[in-house]
């Protein structure tokens, strides 16, 4: 499943809501792009960041505003835990790989190169960043 | 413990269902022998964005349900130039998914 992670100012979501949440880079909001990165894995992110539990990890991962999302019809946004835009960026650089291999270890990603994990949380912690400095939401777009 | 909460995840979220249901289509496509003897998957040096196989070492291929919203999504990737590279398979009913994820 394509994952898209991205940051949209709070008064565009009806428009993009209208027109059916195309794909986020497509519409023109910062974007971090990638796949399988489901609500589960998410919620694991979570737990590992804040240490919430399993249960509240995943209702906060798969909060979607529309009742009854369809993945055969149309993309799936999911809103992104609040608690992983805030403390991902806190995150220290010397702890980062740690997190990306636990990370990776826990939900099945352990054929994608270390570096690339590491990597990839790095370019979503700038995005949390700049979405919050610009006070930017943040989403996961879900398209099979 | 992610096998656990994907489970979970698909009781409580049927949505969610055909997500999970997609993850094991694209396992099973990719094990088939006809779609490639040499599959392999390059995710690169830097995202962690990137096709499901590269076939003989050059062509990329991504396996999706056939809708049209899946083409449309994965055709605007910028390792899937045209549909040829996109194996397709039947969207699940409903039903289906209710009943390997509830049963």
């Amino acid at each position: 499943m394509l994952t898209d992670i991205f940051a949209a100012a709070p008064d565009s979501l009806s428009a993009y809501r209208a027109a059916g949440f195309p794909a986020p880079t497509s519409y023109g909001y910062p974007t971090v792009s990638a796949r399988g990165v489901d609500p589960a894995a998410l919620a694991v992110m979570d737990m590992l960041l804040s240490g919430v539990s399993a249960d509240q990890a995943l209702a906060d991962a798969t909060r979607t505003p529309v009742d009854e999302p369809d993945l055969y019809t149309g993309p799936v946004v999911a809103v992104l835990s609040e608690r992983i835009v805030r403390l991902l960026p806190a995150v220290g650089e010397d702890r980062l790989a740690e997190l990306a291999a636990d990370w990776s270890a826990h939900v099945g990603l352990a054929s994608a190169p270390a570096t690339a994990v590491a990597t990839w949380l790095g370019e979503l912690r700038r995005l949390f960043r700049r979405a919050v400095a610009e006070r930017r939401l943040l989403f996961v777009w879900n398209c099979l | 413990m992610i096998a656990a909460l994907r489970l979970e995840a698909a009781r409580r979220h049927p949505w969610l269902r055909a997500a999970y249901y997609h993850a094991d289509m694209v396992r099973r496509t990719l094990a088939d022998p006809e779609v490639g003897a040499d599959a392999n998957v390059d995710f690169g040096d830097a995202v962690l964005d990137g096709p499901d196989a590269v076939i003989g070492g050059h062509y990329a291929v991504d396996v999706i349900p056939d809708t049209p919203v899946s083409r449309r999504a994965h055709l605007q990737r910028h390792y899937i130039g045209h549909d040829d590279q996109l194996i397709v398979y039947p969207p699940a009913t409903p039903d289906f998914l209710a009943e390997i994820f509830l049963s």
